[in-house]
């Protein structure tokens, strides 16, 4: 190392607009009062110029500007390490950002518009001007070092005059630093409501002092006291002038994101699982739920009537299988009823196929009108007015089902790919073959899905209907539960536990193997 | 040598053979682009070295390890991965999103409730930045662009700091422009955290100006592995067996 009569070497690579000062005299004489030794500038033609001073070991101490350094940087073998940072002047932190502006009467609101638009651009070494700007068009394609993706680029000097070409109307926007753009609100040589921000980059870090990595740690200590320290007796300025002073980029860093930290769960998360713990407390109390009831009294009755349950009595065993096999009857027929009534209904309410608007209302209405009649309550009035049997549980579920078949159908109906049925339409084909040709094979597999689940769901409830005496197996439950052979109750339920299971297997295996 | 492949041998079901003897190493720290076009076997080579696609014949070494059923937590550990369509969790923040690359090493109990310790939040805010995203660290990546959606993608694979990333056709989904600057952020992450990278292209011009070395697979064999500095087109033509399709050359 070439660190000869006890004197330092600062290497100062030039700015990246040309107009914005670069003082480091100030600092380094404080500096080189501190730490006992001569420190000595050296202005660079270029970044490079600079950097092979530190690479050679002739400069110890550098500042290299600010998209260079942070390359250099990031680049795992490289000599030098930061170890200072200015804050701009009225800031705390030692970041700023790429913002583009637009005069407040522009129509531009965001980077995609910019596209075609007159720009200002910095010197391709600005960071703010250019560097960072490159970066945040390109993530809307447009390419800031092509001309053509602009109507013109007007070649500016520093962010002050990119900000009044802007404001004069010279150009449509601009990107610059907030830097700047702040210092000249404050010194009211711009009005805030003459321009307008569309988009800002991330933080960007300030350019750093930077030292040779392999430097004498008592040394680099010293230097780095010195720097962070200056602020508290002289003026520091450096880069862009003034500043507040210098911070530890890494100490500066970690506070940069640790203020990005927020709790997993925000207040409006807590305050909603509270409200919802509120809600269900004030049911709980409103219905007069006691659990602790519920977990001794009730369990313990529970418990009994269970025990009477058991073992349970298959000895009417055949009898209780026709009857199962009665209610999967009436579901089936249920089920067929419910799909033929359930087609012209759908086809007049699917609002792409309704001839009329009045037609669709009628449609839709009774759709809306037998999904809202339980079945039980369908077939009850049903019992009464033909009697006992299977008949009036097949209409019940018939219609109530048809109300949902209905409404399955116009959705899928209505979500069709409308193209080929234009491309039907162009050729000629009439309604009805439209319908024939684009839109039935366009709605089979959910045709076939929708009717499975009814079938499913007419199974499980038609076990149900014999309770009110519409036939099948809910009638043999209910005579089992007035007579107290509640033995004959479990084996009811286990024969529905079991059909119910084998079919729901079997739908789902005409599932796999038609849809 | 941190990967080596050996006779690698695979058969699909369906009777298509994907790998037909592959044979390549990988050094340490090397940016390496396996080109071909769609059909040539890259994505199933890909998926053999960290075990999505189990390969019939032949072998995979990692740092020197067969890898198998036992060596494979072992390894999927030390490698991260970007995929072609990035794989996000479409309505999580970008940092629940890179946190997740953490959950193997975190308390069950607390990722079910979705916590994480002060320093994993703030190594995800880390690598979100280290992509460019930090202020995107609390929107949901749905509502991000593709570019953006790909950036957490690689946030969430380098964030456990692994030795391989594997990217898998990693900016097929996106425009030429958007394309350049991803493979970009990947070159650059590669020498920041000196990590190997293994990055499946269709694109030539990507893989010419974003790579150490180029391996050309056509038909599940190999049939170009050379430093890209001695890759001309001449050379790339041979992958593709004279039938271009599935090259994209971007013209600016």
């Amino acid at each position: 190392m070439k660190n000869l009569n006890n004197t330092l070497l600062m290497a100062v690579a030039p700015a990246g607009d040309s107009s914005e000062s670069l003082d480091f005299e100030n600092l380094i004489s404080y500096m080189s009062a501190k730490i006992g030794l001569k420190v000595k500038i050296k202005y660079c033609r270029d970044y490079n110029a600079a950097m092979k001073m530190l690479s050679s070991g002739d400069a110890q101490i550098g500042w290299l500007g600010g998209i260079f350094a942070i390359q250099e940087l990031e680049s795992r073998y490289n000599p030098i390490e930061e170890f200072a940072v200015g804050v701009p002047v009225g800031k705390n932190v030692p970041f700023y950002r790429s913002q583009f502006i637009v005069s407040s009467l522009s129509k531009i609101n965001t980077l995609e518009d910019v596209r075609n638009k007159n720009i200002a651009l910095g010197d391709t070494f600005s960071t703010s001007g250019y560097q960072v700007p490159r970066r945040e068009l390109s993530e809307f394609g447009i390419d800031i070092e092509n001309e053509n993706s602009f109507k013109s680029v007007t070649h500016v000097s520093n962010h002050d005059q990119a900000i009044l070409a802007v404001i004069d109307g010279k150009v449509d926007v601009a990107p610059v630093s907030s830097v700047n753009l702040d210092l000249m609100i404050a010194s009211k040589k711009l009005n805030e409501k003459d321009f307008r921000i569309i988009h800002q980059s991330s933080n960007i870090s300030g350019a750093p002092l930077v030292y040779l990595r392999d430097l004498d740690p008592v040394l680099k200590e010293k230097i780095k006291i010195a720097v962070l320290d200056a602020h508290n007796h002289i003026t520091v300025s450096g880069y862009g002038g003034h500043l507040e002073r210098y911070v530890d980029p890494i100490e500066s860093h970690r506070e940069y994101i640790e203020s990005y930290l927020r709790p997993q769960w925000g207040w409006q998360t807590l305050l909603g699982i509270l409200a919802f713990l509120i809600i269900y407390l004030l049911i709980t109390i409103d219905l007069e739920i006691d659990f602790s009831e519920l977990l001794t009294n009730s369990f313990f009755y529970m418990k009994d009537v269970i025990g009477r349950m058991l073992p349970p009595d298959f000895s009417n065993f055949k009898s209780l299988m026709l009857s199962m096999l009665e209610t999967v009857e009436i579901a089936m027929m249920g089920t067929l009823l419910a799909i033929i009534l359930s087609i012209p209904i759908a086809l007049l309410s699917a609002r792409n196929l309704s001839p009329i608007y009045p037609i669709y209302l009628v449609a839709k209405t009774i759709t809306i009108f037998f999904r809202a009649i339980p079945e039980f309550i369908m077939a009850m009035i049903l019992v009464i007015a033909i009697g006992f049997g299977a008949m009036p549980g097949i209409i019940a579920l018939g219609f109530h089902t048809m109300g949902f078949l209905a409404k399955f159908y116009a959705e899928s109906i209505e979500h069709v790919n409308e193209g080929p049925i234009q491309a039907l339409e162009s050729m000629g084909a009439s309604k009805w073959q439209v319908i024939a040709f684009a839109v039935v094979p366009q709605i089979i597999p959910s045709f076939i899905g929708n009717n499975l689940y009814i079938l499913d769901r007419n199974i499980r409830m038609a076990t149900m209907l014999g309770i009110v005496g519409a036939g099948g197996i809910g009638y043999e439950l209910q005579s089992a539960f007035r007579m107290f052979e509640y033995p004959r109750v479990s084996a009811i339920i286990i024969v529905i536990f079991l059909t119910i299971f084998v079919i729901d297997m079997l739908s789902s295996y005409i599932r796999s193997k038609v849809l | 040598m941190l990967i080596e492949i050996k006779e690698l041998r695979k058969t699909f079901e369906n009777g298509t053979k994907a790998l037909q003897g592959v044979n390549l190493s990988v050094n340490e720290g090397e940016f390496v682009v396996i080109l071909g076009a769609s059909g040539s076997g890259k994505t199933t080579l890909l998926r053999s070295i960290n075990g999505l696609v189990e390969f019939e014949q032949g072998e995979i070494k990692f740092c020197n390890n067969i890898i198998s059923s036992s060596t494979l937590p072992t390894l999927r550990k030390q490698t991260g991965m970007v995929f072609q369509d990035f794989n996000l969790v479409s309505n999580l923040s970008s940092l629940n999103n890179v946190l997740t690359g953490l959950l193997d090493s975190s308390n069950t109990i607390m990722s079910m409730l979705y916590l994480f310790t002060k320093e994993q939040k703030k190594q995800a805010l880390s690598c979100l930045e280290m992509v460019g995203l930090l202020d995107k660290a609390y929107s949901r990546v749905d509502k991000l662009s593709g570019g953006q959606q790909q950036r957490v993608g690689i946030a969430r694979a380098i964030i456990k700091n692994p030795t391989l990333l594997l990217a898998d056709e990693p900016v097929a989904s996106l425009d030429p422009k958007i394309s350049d600057s991803i493979m970009n952020l990947l070159w650059n992450i590669r020498s920041q955290i000196g990590l190997t990278v293994i990055c499946n292209l269709h694109q030539v011009d990507l893989a010419l100006k974003y790579s150490d070395r180029i391996i050309g697979l056509s038909g599940g064999r190999v049939v170009l592995d050379a430093k890209t500095k001695d890759v001309d087109e001449e050379y790339i033509r041979k992958i593709y067996d004279g039938h271009s399709n599935g090259l994209f050359f971007n013209t600016n």
